[in-house]
């Protein structure tokens, strides 16, 4: 069996959670979906994943708190799990400043889901 | 037009070179030789037509022409082509589904005409134009979607969309009344990203204007930047309603 990459959705809008899932799922790849950051950090303790795509516009917990407190989990692994941001852009962040946060990369709204696919596909090694 | 593809049924290999080298100037193509190798290939990508032989091995063309209906494979025009080609032949095909047919030995010019005419009016705009009524779905942007959908999938995708989005524009109108402006933003900020996404160019517009307005503490004539969405949203449903596959 082919060593199947697991991504991690976190996004509010199911419509594009099931777009995104549609289009991953065609690629073969694993997909669990959560709704916002506090989710994603709740997935985490319990589960490993090869990557997370994350909203940054999300209640309760945004992307960007959410990709902080990733990145000084005590596990080493997951504290370094590949993040690409999906993002409306709504703040005008720049890939310096995501960086900075600790996002890998970003996928900007409207999606484009030959790029988006593109992007996860560089960030699992695929 | 090469942006457009075609695909090319046939299990006669010559047939198949003289097809690709009538169409290969002028559009993406890719080949199968048989009905299963055709449905195979519908399923994992686009096609803006098929061109499809009848007599064939494992899977003659009118089978497959059957799956594909059944199974709603694909809203692209099949166009039958045949050795068979006296008139009775002729409407027996049209009969069973196929959007056109041509007689072997194809001229070339026939061919690309054919292919022209089904091309650009499938990129047309469907649905008459009343006064009050303009299209607002980016179709190369569904195409596109259709890559890696089902058609039920899309289908799932947009009704979930427009219940979303009647349910934004609900939730501003009572922001709005309620003078609790901060919140707005959150409510358009999705409306804009998923109406980008899936090609509701209109509405996608607006909530880009209306999003810039509130960012700019601009708060004067909102409602009607709500009414606008409303709108919109109204004509993107019709629009939808009025594709094929809903």
């Amino acid at each position: 069996m082919i060593d199947q990459k697991r991504v991690l959705v976190a996004e509010d809008s199911s419509v594009i959670t099931n777009l995104t899932k549609n289009v991953l799922l065609f690629e073969k790849f694993h997909i669990t979906s959560v709704k916002n950051g506090q989710q994603v950090l709740n997935k985490l303790q319990k589960e490993n994943f090869d990557l997370i795509l994350m909203d940054i516009n999300m209640p309760i917990m945004d992307g960007v708190e959410c990709a902080k407190a990733i990145r000084t989990l005590e596990n080493k692994e997951k504290a370094s799990i590949p993040i690409v941001a999906i993002t409306g852009n709504y703040k005008n962040y720049t890939l310096d400043d995501f960086k900075k946060i600790g996002i890998n990369d970003y996928v900007q709204k409207p999606l484009d889901y030959d790029l988006l696919l593109s992007t996860v596909k560089k960030y699992t090694n695929r | 037009m090469k942006n457009k593809r075609v695909l090319i049924v046939d299990d006669n290999a010559l047939n198949r070179k003289v097809f690709e080298n009538i169409i290969g100037y002028s559009y993406l193509f890719d080949v199968a030789t048989n009905g299963l190798e055709a449905i195979d290939l519908i399923k994992r990508a686009h096609y803006d037509i098929i061109l499809m032989d009848i007599q064939m091995p494992k899977l003659d063309g009118i089978s497959a022409l059957k799956i594909i209906k059944a199974e709603n494979l694909t809203l692209s025009p099949i166009i039958a082509i045949s050795a068979y080609s006296n008139q009775a032949d002729r409407d027996y095909f049209l009969s069973t589904g196929f959007d056109d047919f041509m007689a072997k030995p194809v001229r070339p010019r026939d061919l690309l005409e054919a292919i022209h005419h089904y091309v650009s009016k499938s990129t047309m705009v469907e649905g008459n134009t009343g006064t009050e009524h303009y299209s607002d779905l980016d179709e190369s942007i569904m195409e596109k979607l259709m890559k890696y959908n089902t058609i039920e999938n899309i289908k799932t995708v947009y009704l979930d969309f427009l219940e979303e989005a009647e349910g934004l524009v609900e939730e501003i109108k009572y922001l709005i009344e309620n003078n609790t402006f901060s919140e707005i933003h959150e409510k358009l900020h999705i409306l804009k990203g998923n109406s980008g996404t899936l090609g509701a160019q209109k509405l996608f517009k607006a909530s880009v204007i209306f999003e810039n307005k509130i960012k700019n503490a601009d708060f004067e004539g909102i409602m009607q930047e709500n009414l606008l969405l409303e709108k919109h949203l109204i004509a993107f449903r019709k629009n939808l309603e009025e594709q094929k596959i809903f």
